[in-house]
Protein backbone atom coordinates (compact mmCIF):
# COMPACT_ATOMS: atom_id res chain seq x y z
CA UNK A 1 0.00 0.00 0.00
CA UNK A 2 1.56 3.18 -0.96
CA UNK A 3 0.80 6.84 -0.49
CA UNK A 4 -1.05 8.66 -3.61
CA UNK A 5 0.15 11.64 -4.82
CA UNK A 6 -1.70 14.87 -3.87
CA UNK A 7 -3.34 16.67 -6.73
CA UNK A 8 -0.55 19.35 -8.08
CA UNK A 9 -0.43 22.76 -6.51
CA UNK A 10 1.90 25.63 -6.99
CA UNK A 11 0.26 28.63 -5.36
CA UNK A 12 0.70 28.02 -1.89
CA UNK A 13 -2.24 30.33 -0.79
CA UNK A 14 -4.52 28.54 -2.65
CA UNK A 15 -6.65 25.89 -0.06
CA UNK A 16 -8.02 22.21 -0.81
CA UNK A 17 -9.96 19.48 0.24
CA UNK A 18 -7.69 17.47 2.75
CA UNK A 19 -6.33 14.25 1.04
CA UNK A 20 -5.76 12.14 4.28
CA UNK A 21 -9.70 12.68 4.55
CA UNK A 22 -12.64 9.42 4.29
CA UNK A 23 -15.37 10.88 3.16
CA UNK A 24 -19.02 9.45 1.40
CA UNK A 25 -22.05 11.42 -0.40
CA UNK A 26 -25.42 11.49 1.36
CA UNK A 27 -28.39 12.42 -0.18
CA UNK A 28 -27.85 16.02 0.95
CA UNK A 29 -24.09 16.40 2.29
CA UNK A 30 -20.98 14.78 3.07
CA UNK A 31 -20.35 12.93 5.44
CA UNK A 32 -15.89 13.00 6.47
CA UNK A 33 -14.07 11.39 9.12
CA UNK A 34 -10.24 12.03 9.67
CA UNK A 35 -8.14 8.91 10.11
CA UNK A 36 -7.94 8.63 14.01
CA UNK A 37 -10.63 10.32 14.51
CA UNK A 38 -14.39 9.11 16.30
CA UNK A 39 -16.28 12.24 15.53
CA UNK A 40 -18.05 11.78 11.88
CA UNK A 41 -18.84 15.20 10.70
CA UNK A 42 -21.61 15.99 8.51
CA UNK A 43 -21.42 18.76 6.16
CA UNK A 44 -24.34 20.51 4.45
CA UNK A 45 -25.00 23.46 2.91
CA UNK A 46 -22.33 26.29 1.62
CA UNK A 47 -20.05 23.58 3.22
CA UNK A 48 -21.26 20.79 0.52
CA UNK A 49 -20.71 23.71 -2.05
CA UNK A 50 -16.68 24.58 -0.56
CA UNK A 51 -16.25 20.81 -0.54
CA UNK A 52 -16.93 19.81 -4.35
CA UNK A 53 -15.33 23.69 -5.22
CA UNK A 54 -12.03 22.38 -3.50
CA UNK A 55 -11.92 18.94 -5.27
CA UNK A 56 -9.18 21.16 -7.03
CA UNK A 57 -7.03 23.96 -5.29
CA UNK A 58 -8.30 27.51 -5.23
CA UNK A 59 -7.19 30.70 -3.36
CA UNK A 60 -10.10 31.98 -1.26
CA UNK A 61 -10.68 35.10 -3.26
CA UNK A 62 -11.39 32.83 -6.35
CA UNK A 63 -13.83 30.59 -4.09
CA UNK A 64 -15.59 33.58 -3.00
CA UNK A 65 -16.08 34.67 -6.45
CA UNK A 66 -17.28 31.39 -7.60
CA UNK A 67 -20.25 31.12 -4.95
CA UNK A 68 -21.29 34.18 -5.12
CA UNK A 69 -21.90 33.34 -9.21
CA UNK A 70 -23.42 30.20 -8.29
CA UNK A 71 -25.74 31.67 -5.43
CA UNK A 72 -26.41 35.02 -7.80
CA UNK A 73 -25.74 37.36 -5.11
CA UNK A 74 -22.67 40.44 -4.92
CA UNK A 75 -19.06 38.80 -3.36
CA UNK A 76 -18.79 41.98 -0.85
CA UNK A 77 -21.95 40.06 0.30
CA UNK A 78 -21.10 36.26 0.74
CA UNK A 79 -17.68 36.93 1.37
CA UNK A 80 -17.45 37.18 4.84
CA UNK A 81 -19.89 34.07 5.35
CA UNK A 82 -17.37 32.16 3.06
CA UNK A 83 -14.36 33.05 4.37
CA UNK A 84 -15.90 32.15 8.14
CA UNK A 85 -16.82 28.47 6.65
CA UNK A 86 -13.55 27.80 5.03
CA UNK A 87 -11.51 28.79 8.06
CA UNK A 88 -14.02 27.16 9.78
CA UNK A 89 -13.46 23.60 7.84
CA UNK A 90 -9.25 24.23 7.88
CA UNK A 91 -9.70 24.33 11.38
CA UNK A 92 -11.25 20.86 11.16
CA UNK A 93 -8.81 19.92 9.15
CA UNK A 94 -11.52 19.16 6.20
CA UNK A 95 -9.90 22.19 4.16
CA UNK A 96 -5.62 22.47 4.12
CA UNK A 97 -3.79 25.12 2.71
CA UNK A 98 -1.58 23.62 -0.39
CA UNK A 99 2.25 22.72 0.73
CA UNK A 100 4.40 25.00 -1.08
CA UNK B 1 -48.18 -10.60 5.05
CA UNK B 2 -50.12 -8.85 7.18
CA UNK B 3 -51.38 -5.45 6.89
CA UNK B 4 -49.32 -5.35 3.34
CA UNK B 5 -51.88 -3.72 0.60
CA UNK B 6 -52.53 -6.45 -1.77
CA UNK B 7 -52.89 -4.13 -4.94
CA UNK B 8 -48.80 -2.76 -4.01
CA UNK B 9 -46.01 -4.97 -5.76
CA UNK B 10 -44.49 -7.42 -2.79
CA UNK B 11 -41.77 -5.70 -1.01
CA UNK B 12 -39.21 -8.09 -1.72
CA UNK B 13 -39.85 -7.28 -5.81
CA UNK B 14 -39.90 -3.73 -4.39
CA UNK B 15 -36.49 -3.78 -2.66
CA UNK B 16 -35.55 -5.59 -5.56
CA UNK B 17 -36.21 -3.20 -8.25
CA UNK B 18 -34.85 0.05 -5.59
CA UNK B 19 -31.33 -2.23 -5.74
CA UNK B 20 -31.87 -2.50 -9.39
CA UNK B 21 -31.01 1.31 -9.99
CA UNK B 22 -27.80 1.59 -12.59
CA UNK B 23 -28.43 -1.62 -14.36
CA UNK B 24 -29.49 -0.97 -17.30
CA UNK B 25 -31.43 -4.16 -17.96
CA UNK B 26 -33.57 -4.38 -15.71
CA UNK B 27 -37.16 -5.00 -16.48
CA UNK B 28 -38.18 -4.16 -12.81
CA UNK B 29 -40.42 -0.66 -12.60
CA UNK B 30 -42.59 0.21 -10.08
CA UNK B 31 -45.53 2.70 -9.72
CA UNK B 32 -45.51 6.17 -9.41
CA UNK B 33 -47.01 6.44 -6.47
CA UNK B 34 -45.42 6.72 -3.30
CA UNK B 35 -45.78 3.12 -1.33
CA UNK B 36 -48.18 1.98 1.60
CA UNK B 37 -47.10 2.47 4.95
CA UNK B 38 -46.44 -1.12 5.53
CA UNK B 39 -45.08 -2.28 2.52
CA UNK B 40 -42.84 1.01 2.87
CA UNK B 41 -41.83 -0.01 6.35
CA UNK B 42 -40.68 -3.74 5.19
CA UNK B 43 -38.99 -2.78 2.86
CA UNK B 44 -36.93 -0.27 4.56
CA UNK B 45 -36.36 -2.92 7.17
CA UNK B 46 -35.19 -5.31 4.86
CA UNK B 47 -33.07 -2.73 3.43
CA UNK B 48 -30.98 -1.78 6.85
CA UNK B 49 -30.81 -5.68 7.32
CA UNK B 50 -29.07 -6.11 4.25
CA UNK B 51 -27.62 -3.07 4.49
CA UNK B 52 -28.81 -1.77 1.44
CA UNK B 53 -29.90 1.72 2.62
CA UNK B 54 -27.29 2.92 -0.24
CA UNK B 55 -29.24 1.44 -3.17
CA UNK B 56 -32.50 2.59 -1.67
CA UNK B 57 -31.72 5.99 -1.40
CA UNK B 58 -29.89 5.78 -4.93
CA UNK B 59 -33.61 4.64 -6.27
CA UNK B 60 -35.28 7.36 -4.52
CA UNK B 61 -32.62 10.12 -5.89
CA UNK B 62 -32.95 8.74 -9.73
CA UNK B 63 -36.53 8.64 -9.36
CA UNK B 64 -37.00 5.00 -9.64
CA UNK B 65 -38.43 4.47 -6.26
CA UNK B 66 -41.37 6.98 -5.72
CA UNK B 67 -41.13 7.95 -1.67
CA UNK B 68 -42.84 10.83 0.32
CA UNK B 69 -40.83 13.05 2.71
CA UNK B 70 -41.33 11.32 5.25
CA UNK B 71 -40.29 8.54 3.98
CA UNK B 72 -37.13 10.07 1.98
CA UNK B 73 -35.92 11.44 5.58
CA UNK B 74 -36.44 8.05 7.02
CA UNK B 75 -34.12 6.37 4.49
CA UNK B 76 -31.78 9.43 4.47
CA UNK B 77 -31.29 8.57 8.46
CA UNK B 78 -30.73 4.81 8.34
CA UNK B 79 -28.11 5.62 5.17
CA UNK B 80 -26.40 8.04 7.27
CA UNK B 81 -25.97 5.36 9.90
CA UNK B 82 -24.54 3.07 7.78
CA UNK B 83 -22.20 5.03 5.85
CA UNK B 84 -20.59 6.22 9.17
CA UNK B 85 -19.98 2.81 9.82
CA UNK B 86 -18.62 2.85 6.50
CA UNK B 87 -16.06 5.51 7.23
CA UNK B 88 -14.92 3.81 10.73
CA UNK B 89 -14.24 0.61 9.31
CA UNK B 90 -12.17 2.27 6.60
CA UNK B 91 -10.79 3.89 9.37
CA UNK B 92 -10.03 0.52 11.05
CA UNK B 93 -8.53 -0.87 7.48
CA UNK B 94 -5.92 1.92 7.44
CA UNK B 95 -4.53 0.79 10.83
CA UNK B 96 -4.79 -2.50 10.04
CA UNK B 97 -2.74 -1.82 6.73
CA UNK B 98 -0.20 0.18 8.83
CA UNK B 99 0.02 -3.32 11.20
CA UNK B 100 1.08 -5.23 7.72
CA UNK B 101 3.08 -2.74 6.29
CA UNK B 102 5.30 -3.22 9.11
CA UNK B 103 6.18 -6.46 8.55
CA UNK B 104 6.03 -6.03 4.84
CA UNK B 105 2.84 -7.80 3.83
CA UNK B 106 0.69 -6.27 1.00
CA UNK B 107 -2.62 -7.67 1.18
CA UNK B 108 -5.46 -7.36 -0.96
CA UNK B 109 -8.51 -5.69 -0.03
CA UNK B 110 -11.86 -7.67 -0.83
CA UNK B 111 -15.37 -7.39 -0.86
CA UNK B 112 -16.88 -4.23 0.96
CA UNK B 113 -15.07 -1.96 0.83
CA UNK B 114 -13.17 -2.26 -2.39
CA UNK B 115 -16.19 -3.45 -4.02
CA UNK B 116 -18.09 -0.03 -3.22
CA UNK B 117 -15.00 1.88 -4.37
CA UNK B 118 -14.66 -0.14 -7.80
CA UNK B 119 -17.45 -1.61 -8.69
CA UNK B 120 -20.28 1.34 -7.71
CA UNK B 121 -21.00 4.24 -9.55
CA UNK B 122 -20.56 5.90 -6.20
CA UNK B 123 -19.29 4.04 -3.27
CA UNK B 124 -22.25 5.37 -0.74
CA UNK B 125 -24.44 3.05 -2.93
CA UNK B 126 -22.76 -0.15 -1.57
CA UNK B 127 -22.95 -0.26 2.22
CA UNK B 128 -20.48 -3.27 4.59
CA UNK B 129 -20.43 -4.56 8.01
CA UNK B 130 -16.73 -5.54 8.17
CA UNK B 131 -13.12 -5.76 6.57
CA UNK B 132 -12.19 -8.54 4.48
CA UNK B 133 -8.30 -8.76 3.29
CA UNK B 134 -6.79 -11.75 1.25
CA UNK B 135 -3.57 -12.79 1.97
CA UNK B 136 -0.76 -14.88 0.60
CA UNK B 137 -0.47 -18.30 2.14
CA UNK B 138 3.37 -17.46 2.56
CA UNK B 139 2.46 -14.17 4.21
CA UNK B 140 -0.16 -15.47 6.04
CA UNK B 141 1.41 -16.56 9.85
CA UNK B 142 3.63 -13.67 9.76
CA UNK B 143 0.87 -11.17 8.82
CA UNK B 144 -1.65 -13.14 11.46
CA UNK B 145 1.22 -13.03 14.27
CA UNK B 146 1.85 -9.26 13.56
CA UNK B 147 -1.90 -8.76 14.02
CA UNK B 148 -2.18 -10.57 17.41
CA UNK B 149 0.18 -8.25 18.59
CA UNK B 150 -1.21 -5.31 17.66
CA UNK B 151 -4.37 -6.16 19.67
CA UNK B 152 -6.04 -8.41 17.28
CA UNK B 153 -7.85 -12.22 18.70
CA UNK B 154 -9.08 -14.68 16.98
CA UNK B 155 -12.63 -15.86 17.09
CA UNK B 156 -11.96 -19.38 17.10
CA UNK B 157 -8.26 -21.33 18.08
CA UNK B 158 -6.62 -22.83 14.69
CA UNK B 159 -7.53 -26.02 13.79
CA UNK B 160 -3.39 -26.95 14.27
CA UNK B 161 -0.59 -25.03 13.42
CA UNK B 162 -0.29 -24.29 9.57
CA UNK B 163 -4.04 -25.49 8.96
CA UNK B 164 -4.84 -22.34 8.20
CA UNK B 165 -1.72 -21.20 5.86
CA UNK B 166 -2.31 -24.49 3.82
CA UNK B 167 -6.08 -25.94 3.81
CA UNK B 168 -8.45 -22.77 5.53
CA UNK B 169 -10.32 -20.28 4.44
CA UNK B 170 -9.11 -17.89 6.73
CA UNK B 171 -9.87 -16.29 10.17
CA UNK B 172 -11.92 -13.61 12.02
CA UNK B 173 -9.93 -11.77 14.17
CA UNK B 174 -11.59 -8.92 16.33
CA UNK B 175 -9.66 -5.58 17.20
CA UNK B 176 -9.09 -2.90 19.51
CA UNK B 177 -12.12 -0.93 18.35
CA UNK B 178 -13.90 -3.85 18.22
CA UNK B 179 -14.83 -4.48 14.53
CA UNK B 180 -14.38 -7.30 12.85
CA UNK B 181 -11.40 -8.07 10.46
CA UNK B 182 -11.99 -11.33 8.52
CA UNK B 183 -8.27 -12.41 6.90
CA UNK B 184 -8.36 -15.15 3.86
CA UNK B 185 -6.64 -17.18 2.10
CA UNK B 186 -9.22 -18.50 -0.12
CA UNK B 187 -12.77 -17.76 -1.33
CA UNK B 188 -14.17 -20.15 0.57
CA UNK B 189 -14.21 -23.44 3.13
CA UNK B 190 -14.80 -26.39 2.26
CA UNK B 191 -14.65 -27.99 -1.51
CA UNK B 192 -14.82 -24.92 -3.87
CA UNK B 193 -11.98 -23.43 -1.35
CA UNK B 194 -9.60 -25.98 -1.69
CA UNK B 195 -10.45 -26.37 -5.46
CA UNK B 196 -9.49 -22.74 -6.11
CA UNK B 197 -5.65 -22.52 -7.26
CA UNK B 198 -5.01 -19.42 -5.02
CA UNK B 199 -1.73 -18.47 -7.00
CA UNK B 200 -3.78 -17.12 -9.59
CA UNK B 201 -5.32 -14.42 -7.23
CA UNK B 202 -1.97 -12.31 -7.46
CA UNK B 203 -1.30 -12.08 -10.98
CA UNK B 204 -3.12 -8.88 -11.15
CA UNK B 205 -4.78 -6.11 -9.80
CA UNK B 206 -7.33 -3.37 -9.21
CA UNK B 207 -6.41 -0.04 -6.74
CA UNK B 208 -8.71 1.99 -5.34
CA UNK B 209 -7.42 5.29 -2.71
CA UNK B 210 -8.44 5.96 1.07
CA UNK B 211 -7.23 9.15 2.64
CA UNK B 212 -4.45 9.06 0.82
CA UNK B 213 -3.26 5.62 0.61
CA UNK B 214 -3.85 3.48 -2.09
CA UNK B 215 -4.85 0.10 -1.48
CA UNK B 216 -4.64 -2.98 -3.89
CA UNK B 217 -7.84 -5.10 -4.89
CA UNK B 218 -8.48 -8.01 -6.95
CA UNK B 219 -9.00 -7.38 -10.52
CA UNK B 220 -11.78 -7.15 -11.87
CA UNK B 221 -12.54 -10.63 -13.48
CA UNK B 222 -11.12 -12.13 -10.19
CA UNK B 223 -13.81 -9.73 -7.65
CA UNK B 224 -16.68 -11.22 -9.99
CA UNK B 225 -15.80 -14.77 -8.88
CA UNK B 226 -15.27 -13.71 -5.70
CA UNK B 227 -18.74 -12.14 -5.38
CA UNK B 228 -19.95 -15.29 -7.66
CA UNK B 229 -18.74 -17.55 -4.33
CA UNK B 230 -20.33 -15.08 -2.03
CA UNK B 231 -23.85 -14.77 -3.78
CA UNK B 232 -24.13 -19.10 -5.09
CA UNK B 233 -22.54 -20.23 -1.46
CA UNK B 234 -22.97 -17.67 1.16
CA UNK B 235 -26.17 -18.33 2.56
CA UNK B 236 -29.26 -20.74 1.73
CA UNK B 237 -31.17 -17.50 0.92
CA UNK B 238 -28.92 -15.32 -1.20
CA UNK B 239 -28.21 -11.54 -0.25
CA UNK B 240 -29.21 -9.15 -2.06
CA UNK B 241 -26.42 -7.00 -1.81
CA UNK B 242 -24.19 -9.84 -3.02
CA UNK B 243 -26.70 -10.52 -5.96
CA UNK B 244 -26.00 -6.75 -7.05
CA UNK B 245 -22.37 -7.20 -6.90
CA UNK B 246 -22.80 -9.76 -9.27
CA UNK B 247 -24.82 -8.43 -11.74
CA UNK B 248 -23.59 -4.67 -11.71
CA UNK B 249 -19.99 -5.97 -12.35
CA UNK B 250 -21.28 -7.88 -15.06
CA UNK B 251 -23.47 -5.10 -16.59
CA UNK B 252 -21.16 -1.97 -16.08
CA UNK B 253 -20.02 -0.68 -19.37
CA UNK B 254 -16.39 0.85 -18.11
CA UNK B 255 -13.48 -1.68 -16.96
CA UNK B 256 -15.60 -4.24 -18.17
CA UNK B 257 -15.45 -8.05 -17.01
CA UNK B 258 -13.69 -10.29 -19.34
CA UNK B 259 -16.33 -13.39 -19.81
CA UNK B 260 -14.68 -15.55 -21.63
CA UNK B 261 -11.09 -15.48 -18.84
CA UNK B 262 -13.92 -15.52 -16.24
CA UNK B 263 -15.08 -18.99 -17.54
CA UNK B 264 -12.11 -20.48 -17.94
CA UNK B 265 -10.99 -19.71 -14.30
CA UNK B 266 -14.39 -21.21 -13.19
CA UNK B 267 -13.33 -24.15 -14.85
CA UNK B 268 -9.92 -24.55 -13.92
CA UNK B 269 -11.52 -24.59 -10.45
CA UNK B 270 -13.97 -26.57 -10.99
CA UNK B 271 -16.43 -23.95 -10.20
CA UNK B 272 -18.80 -23.50 -12.87
CA UNK B 273 -21.31 -24.41 -11.14
CA UNK B 274 -21.09 -21.61 -8.78
CA UNK B 275 -20.32 -19.40 -11.48
CA UNK B 276 -23.58 -20.43 -13.30
CA UNK B 277 -26.01 -20.53 -10.35
CA UNK B 278 -24.87 -16.86 -8.89
CA UNK B 279 -25.32 -15.68 -12.49
CA UNK B 280 -29.20 -17.54 -12.47
CA UNK B 281 -30.00 -15.89 -9.09
CA UNK B 282 -28.59 -12.53 -9.97
CA UNK B 283 -30.41 -12.54 -13.35
CA UNK B 284 -33.59 -13.94 -11.56
CA UNK B 285 -33.55 -11.19 -8.79
CA UNK B 286 -33.57 -8.13 -10.75
CA UNK B 287 -35.26 -9.28 -13.80
CA UNK B 288 -32.27 -8.54 -16.35
CA UNK B 289 -32.39 -9.45 -20.25
CA UNK B 290 -30.88 -12.34 -21.02
CA UNK B 291 -27.35 -12.22 -22.66
CA UNK B 292 -25.08 -15.16 -23.83
CA UNK B 293 -23.82 -15.25 -20.42
CA UNK B 294 -27.07 -15.59 -18.58
CA UNK B 295 -28.37 -18.18 -21.19
CA UNK B 296 -24.86 -19.98 -20.70
CA UNK B 297 -26.18 -20.05 -16.91
CA UNK B 298 -29.36 -20.74 -17.46
CA UNK B 299 -28.61 -24.53 -19.46
CA UNK B 300 -25.74 -25.17 -17.24
CA UNK B 301 -26.55 -28.95 -15.41
CA UNK B 302 -23.81 -29.32 -12.41
CA UNK B 303 -22.31 -32.81 -13.04
CA UNK B 304 -23.07 -35.69 -9.58
CA UNK B 305 -19.93 -34.12 -8.10
CA UNK B 306 -20.68 -30.44 -8.29
CA UNK B 307 -24.26 -31.02 -6.41
CA UNK B 308 -22.39 -33.02 -3.59
CA UNK B 309 -20.09 -29.75 -3.62
CA UNK B 310 -23.08 -27.49 -3.68
CA UNK B 311 -24.72 -29.56 -1.09
CA UNK B 312 -22.40 -28.89 1.96
CA UNK B 313 -23.12 -25.31 1.70
CA UNK B 314 -26.59 -24.88 0.76
CA UNK B 315 -28.24 -27.36 2.69
CA UNK B 316 -28.95 -26.01 6.14
CA UNK B 317 -28.13 -29.73 7.66
CA UNK B 318 -24.69 -29.22 6.70
CA UNK B 319 -21.75 -27.64 8.18
CA UNK B 320 -17.94 -27.17 8.87
CA UNK B 321 -17.84 -31.16 9.29
CA UNK B 322 -19.66 -32.31 5.74
CA UNK B 323 -17.17 -29.24 3.84
CA UNK B 324 -14.20 -30.84 5.66
CA UNK B 325 -15.62 -34.39 4.87
CA UNK B 326 -16.50 -33.29 1.27
CA UNK B 327 -13.21 -30.54 0.61
CA UNK B 328 -10.95 -33.87 1.16
CA UNK B 329 -11.78 -34.76 -2.25
CA UNK B 330 -10.81 -31.35 -3.69
CA UNK B 331 -7.20 -31.41 -2.12
CA UNK B 332 -4.40 -32.08 -4.88
CA UNK B 333 -2.29 -35.30 -3.83
CA UNK B 334 -2.22 -38.24 -1.42
CA UNK B 335 0.32 -36.02 1.13
CA UNK B 336 -1.51 -33.10 1.68
CA UNK B 337 -4.82 -35.48 1.87
CA UNK B 338 -3.35 -37.23 4.60
CA UNK B 339 -2.27 -34.14 6.08
CA UNK B 340 -6.03 -32.51 6.15
CA UNK B 341 -7.69 -35.69 7.10
CA UNK B 342 -5.12 -35.94 10.31
CA UNK B 343 -5.83 -32.66 10.97
CA UNK B 344 -9.39 -32.85 11.37
CA UNK B 345 -9.58 -35.94 12.78
CA UNK B 346 -6.76 -34.83 15.72
CA UNK B 347 -7.12 -30.97 16.45
CA UNK B 348 -4.82 -29.75 18.74
CA UNK B 349 -6.90 -29.70 22.15
CA UNK B 350 -7.89 -25.66 22.12
CA UNK B 351 -9.71 -26.08 18.79
CA UNK B 352 -13.25 -26.22 19.41
CA UNK B 353 -13.08 -24.38 22.68
CA UNK B 354 -16.04 -22.00 22.37
CA UNK B 355 -17.15 -23.17 19.09
CA UNK B 356 -18.59 -26.84 20.24
CA UNK B 357 -19.82 -28.15 23.84
CA UNK B 358 -16.56 -30.10 23.88
CA UNK B 359 -15.10 -32.87 22.10
CA UNK B 360 -18.03 -35.21 22.09
CA UNK B 361 -20.23 -32.35 20.71
CA UNK B 362 -18.15 -32.46 17.72
CA UNK B 363 -17.64 -35.84 17.10
CA UNK B 364 -21.67 -35.63 17.70
CA UNK B 365 -22.23 -33.01 15.24
CA UNK B 366 -19.84 -34.52 12.63
CA UNK B 367 -21.72 -37.80 12.82
CA UNK B 368 -24.64 -36.36 12.49
CA UNK B 369 -23.86 -34.31 8.96
CA UNK B 370 -22.18 -37.44 8.17
CA UNK B 371 -25.22 -39.12 8.21
CA UNK B 372 -26.97 -36.40 6.71
CA UNK B 373 -24.48 -37.12 3.70
CA UNK B 374 -25.05 -40.15 3.30
CA UNK B 375 -28.77 -40.07 3.62
CA UNK B 376 -29.39 -36.92 1.01
CA UNK B 377 -27.68 -39.05 -1.81
CA UNK B 378 -27.68 -35.79 -4.66
CA UNK B 379 -29.92 -36.74 -7.24
CA UNK B 380 -27.54 -35.56 -11.12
Amino acid sequence: METAKPPPCEDGRRVRRSVRLLWRRTPDGILVLRPGGRDVLHLLGTAVELWELLDTPRAPADVVAELAQQFGAPEEQVGDDVRRALADLVTRGVVEPCPG
Amino acid sequence: MPGLNPDSPGPDRVLAAAAATGLATSRLTLGRQPLDDATWSWVLNRANAERATGLLAAAIQTGAVVATADQEDQVRRAHVALLQTCLLLEDHLLTVSHVLDAVGVEPRVVKGPAVAHLDYPDPSWRGFGDIDLLLRATEYDVAIRALEAAGFERGFPEVRPGFDRRFGKGVSLVGPSRFELDVHRTFAMGPYGLSLDTGTLWEGSSSFALAGRTFAALDPDLRLLHACYHAALGRHRPGLVPLRDVAGMLLRSSDPVDRDRVRDLARAWRAEAVLARAVRLAWNRFDLEDDALSRWAGAYRPTPRELRWLRVYLDPHMGYAARSIVGLQAVPGWRQKAAFASALAVPSRDYGAGRYGGRLERWRSAGRQVVALARRAPKP
